[in-house]
């Protein structure tokens, strides 16, 4: 049982031929495959780099972005002095909106005018809607009506 | 200086992680694959477990662990490729035409060696590991760890003596 337990030997010394093998050099690892191999590592002192990596692959969103809110910025600025100056950017010979207002429930008025004089003399009074089941009743009636005037008709002998 | 610790790891053991996986797949590609999964797997770890007594046989017996299942997963794919992967030369080639038949037959020979046994000579020949450490890395008894090494062996010298002894 001890002998189970204990450790082998490490084998006898080796011979010239092990010692030989031993010494062959195995084909070296690839250069290229650090960058491969190993996953990206994030180290917190480049903040810089890693804003930069976060910024990179959008650059053109970040772009229209940056151009957009210039744009509102100058509009807002401009927007601003005009207030400030007590220029209005409407013309002074335009209609003001309550006179639009009014001239708009004129139009409206008159349309309806219109549509209420030609609807009484016009128009048809409807019939009301009959049920489905008279309508089925109809069409059978008729034709029952058919075939049973097509079975007393007598019939013409070309004989005779 | 090596600003990460798996940096570090990388440079110091990457050589003989590979020499150990190009030596036991006999494939270039599935040697990087079984690498890149090991480094994976300490990266997700943050570190080595603390207390270790040597970085080396804990980094094998990973790339042991990886292979295996490789290996699995060709024997479901193909076997007829092992056949190929046998002759894959995994040895450094050298401008001296002794020096080159000998590491390209001994490629060969090691080829031919089950897994198993080429796992030990590997880490008793190359690596220099006692057969307690062996046992360790590949979760075996020493004795069998022994005698895979000596059958290995025997093998070996079987069909490199007769170009060992034209050689000298």
């Amino acid at each position: 049982m001890n002998s189970s337990q204990s450790h082998p030997p490490d084998g006898d010394s080796p011979d010239a031929l092990e010692r030989r093998i031993a010494s062959q050099p195995f084909r070296p690892l690839p250069s290229d495959w650090k960058h491969v191999l190993l996953p990206p590592v994030t180290s917190p002192a480049s903040g810089l780099s890693a804003l930069r990596e976060f910024l990179t692959p959008s650059r053109w969103v970040w772009g229209t972005l940056a151009a957009l809110w210039v744009l509102v910025a100058g509009f807002g600025f401009a927007a601003e002095r005009t207030a400030r100056s007590g220029i209005s950017l409407v013309h002074p010979d335009a209609p003001r909106g309550s006179d639009r207002m009014e001239e708009w429930r004129q139009r409206q008025e008159l349309i309806s005018l219109l549509l209420d004089d030609r609807m009484p003399g016009d128009r048809q009074p409807a019939a009301p809607p009959r049920p489905r089941s008279d309508l089925r009743a109809v069409r059978h009636g008729r034709r029952s009506l058919l075939r049973i005037s097509r079975r007393r008709l007598p019939r013409i002998s070309h004989e005779s | 200086m090596p600003d990460h610790p798996l940096e570090r790891l990388y440079d110091d053991h990457a050589s003989a992680l590979f020499a150990f996986a190009v030596n036991l797949t006999r494939s270039e590609s599935e040697a990087r694959d079984v690498l890149q999964e090991v480094f994976l797997k300490l990266a997700r770890r943050g570190a080595l477990p603390s207390g270790l007594r040597e970085e080396r046989g804990y980094l094998l017996r990973m790339v042991h662990h990886a292979v295996v299942d490789a290996l699995r997963r060709r024997d479901v794919r193909s076997r007829a490729e092992d056949e190929v992967r046998a002759d894959l030369p995994v040895f450094a080639p050298t401008p001296n035409p002794d020096e080159q038949a000998f590491r390209t037959q001994l490629s060969a020979a090691l080829g031919e060696l089950p897994p198993d046994q080429r796992a030990v000579v590997h880490l008793k020949l190359w690596e220099g590991l006692t057969f307690e450490r062996i046992a360790e890395t590949l979760d075996i008894p020493p004795n069998t760890a022994a005698s895979r090494y000596r059958y290995g062996l025997d093998k070996l010298r079987d069909r490199l003596r007769p170009l060992y002894e034209e050689l000298q």
